[in-house]
């Protein structure tokens, strides 16, 4: 017999037979005293999270805000160590800020170096779904340009719309569901990378970036 | 030296070890606030949510086999081949294959216990491969050449000072013992590995059966750097690891953190599905997930023991543990420590060697009071006592013994008549008793318990 048939032959031995056909169900506003309420406002909710993860949040009214405010947080950086993926928002941004246009050439895994994307200073991606209750990002390697534009460079800048945020987990993992067969990897991520292993005290930027901004347009 | 007396022997040693008592002591009360907070913060009613994800993982273990199956049936279907392990043997065996496939030299690793279970660094240097841990706790005991000292928080008994001493001997780093420092220390050195290693290993926290994804929980963004960098993933993963579908993450992703660092939400989830899609632009060219068995389908069949594979491994239980703070990490000298391990290292193991984990416990309970998933853990610990006592065979005078101490308690008259002879025997030879340094042995109160209650019945 193969291990496959062997372990699975195994756990079909048991004792007592099945209890539930069914697994239980549950909604997140059942679940959490947190779950933002019909009156609240999940931007806000959504800001004071990040906020509190030592992440930067930035609310804009229109795209050509957005552009003056991805100017002022680009400026610092050349040009060639920043790099952007491919979505229509973006583009729409280059046509609008020609000054920033050189900060956003999008990217390609085939076309850079490892060595090269290892040196790159920001990763600007879109996201699938912003979660309030927990100041989280959902994106996966479709909306996000793959799997290390988000995580190798040190600053990690996130821009999304209004509507693109869900009160709590639930819903967003309905989101992901719903283009079920196009990504390979999808991560929700929540605040800047960190570690506590040295004496439990709280550092930010162990491996991944050791900066999160979010840009958001309101709808 | 037998395991029973290498761990006597360390928990002497260590449980008199104030300044490591201390240490540990900080890092769990840090802990305890953190978690105290976070459960009542998020979760409207903690026991609901803990035993919701009990009947979740219940309903799992029901279907255990056929969810697996789904599980392989939909990530292979991504270009992934899954292999099972029967044992540690087996799995080490695949690896050794898939790394002489690809030619591998170098190897990057996020934390994970099932490559603690496997030996899987001692397997690397036997075959003349580099392994290289990038979580920092891992790092840190990798360089201290140590095993790790929680399941979750491996460097957890190493101060500051120490970790400095460690880098500038091991990675020539400048002297300091700032925290903040000594992460950017360990961040800059391994950077450059991530991107030339060969294969990215790491375990995982779920297996998700109806998506077929494997799904990893961290901080530091180690995992995420070691799944994409590489042109190779090989995730080891055991198999009691499963869950339904990806919307049962949404209880289980803030219930192992709140009880595993006392956060809301872990920094990082990932969610894997497989190797670059077409139209992808960059992730490992393959994929492979090592499904390991190594005594979880033995311990399933025996009914009693079934619900410690709810197990989410959040460290909670080590936590809580009054013998864990006392003794430390290393002492149990197994991949799992703490409650969870005395309960299961018996049972993969072999009683004979380690059926002393079973009795080392209070058996206060604090384990099953704080676990997530709603194990009885401190019963199992009890199940595995009986099973010690059933295998061994205990002396005649053991035996004759019991029966009379037995004999004794089901008899007032008899009890009265030998706890007053007791009594006095013990005064006899106090003074011959040692009075250690540590243990103080108290003297007999006039009074007996019994005495005091009667005159107080009669003061009434
Ligand atoms: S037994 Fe429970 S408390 Fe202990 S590690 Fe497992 S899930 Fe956590």
């Amino acid at each position: 017999m193969n291990s496959k048939n062997e372990i699975l032959s195994r756990l079909r031995q048991r004792g007592s037979p099945a209890r539930e056909d069914n697994a239980p169900q549950w909604e997140d506003k059942d679940l959490f005293a947190d779950f933002p309420g019909p009156s609240d406002n999940l931007i806000d909710i959504f800001s004071h999270q990040l906020n509190k993860l030592s992440g930067d949040f930035h609310l804009v009214n229109n795209k050509e805000e957005m552009v003056k405010t991805l100017k002022s947080l680009l400026e610092d950086s050349e040009p060639e160590q920043c790099k952007a993926h491919k979505s229509p928002l973006i583009d729409e941004l280059k046509m609008l800020g020609p000054e920033i246009r050189d900060y956003l050439t999008f990217i390609d895994g085939d076309e850079i170096s490892s060595e090269e994307f290892e040196r790159l200073e920001v990763g600007i991606t879109g996201a699938d779904c912003l979660i309030a209750r927990t100041g989280s990002i959902l994106l996966h390697t479709v909306s996000a340009g793959g799997r290390r534009l988000s995580v190798l460079p040190p600053t990690h800048i996130v821009i999304a719309e209004e509507k693109q945020i869900v009160p709590s987990l639930d819903e967003a993992f309905n989101t992901l569901d719903h283009d079920q067969d196009i990504w390979s990897y999808a991560t929700i991520i929540t605040g800047p990378s960190r570690t506590s292993d040295i004496e439990k005290q709280l550092v930010l930027g162990a491996h991944g970036p050791k900066k999160l901004i979010v840009l958001i347009i309101k709808s | 030296m037998s395991e029973l007396s290498q761990f006597l022997k360390q928990s002497r040693l260590l449980s008199r070890d104030e300044n490591h008592r201390l240490k540990i002591l900080k890092a769990i009360s840090t802990y305890d606030e953190k978690v105290d907070e976070i459960k009542t913060g998020q979760f409207k009613d903690w026991q609901q949510a803990r035993l919701t994800a009990a009947e979740i993982k219940e309903y799992v273990l029901d279907h255990l086999p056929s969810l697996l199956e789904e599980f392989e049936e939909k990530i292979s279907s991504r270009g992934v081949e899954v292999l099972w392990a029967r044992d540690k043997e087996e799995a080490q065996k695949y690896f050794v294959e898939i790394a002489t496939r690809h030619q591998a030299k170098k190897v990057v690793k996020s934390k994970s216990m099932t490559t603690e279970e496997i030996e899987f660094n001692e397997l690397c240097h036997d075959n003349g491969i580099e392994v290289i841990e990038s979580d920092l706790g891992e790092l840190i005991v990798q360089l201290a050449d140590e095993k790790p000292y929680h399941i979750v928080t491996p460097a957890m008994h190493k101060s500051k000072a120490e970790i400095g001493k460690l880098f500038q001997e091991r990675l020539g780093a400048p002297e300091t013992d700032n925290a903040e420092q000594l992460t950017m220390i360990a961040r800059e050195h391994l950077r450059k590995t991530y991107i030339t290693s060969d294969i990215g290993v790491t375990g995982a926290n779920f297996i998700v059966a109806r998506e077929g994804a494997l799904v990893l929980t961290e901080n530091e963004g180690n995992g995420r750097l070691t799944m994409s960098c590489p042109p190779i993933h090989v995730a080891i993963v055991g198999i009691e690891k499963v869950l339904p579908c990806l919307s049962d993450l949404s209880l289980f992703l803030p219930l192992l953190a709140t009880s595993g660092t006392g956060q809301q939400l872990t920094g990082y989830n990932s969610i894997i599905r497989g190797p670059r899609q077409n139209g992808e632009s960059d992730g490992p060219e393959k994929m492979y997930v090592i499904l390991l068995d190594n005594g979880r389908s033995k311990l399933f069949k025996k009914d009693r023991f079934r619900s410690i594979l709810r197990c989410i491994r959040c460290g909670a239980c080590l936590n809580a543990c009054p013998v864990y703070r006392t003794v430390g990490g290393h002492t149990y000298h197994t991949p799992y420590q703490g409650p969870i391990g005395s309960v299961i290292t018996p049972q993969f193991r072999g009683m004979e060697n380690w059926s002393h984990l079973a009795f080392a416990s209070s058996l206060c309970a604090a384990c099953s009071s704080v676990c997530p998933v709603n194990i009885n853990i401190h019963e199992l610990l009890l199940e595995n006592r009986w099973e010690a006592h059933q295998k061994s065979r205990t002396g005649i005078a053991w035996n004759i013994g019991l029966k009379f101490w037995a004999w004794t308690m089901s008899g007032r008259l008899r009890l009265n008549i030998l706890s007053r002879m007791g009594r006095y025997t013990y005064r006899l030879l106090l003074p011959f008793l040692s009075h250690s340094k540590r243990k103080r042995i108290p003297d007999i109160p006039s009074k007996s318990f019994k005495d005091m209650w009667k005159k107080y019945e009669q003061q009434k």
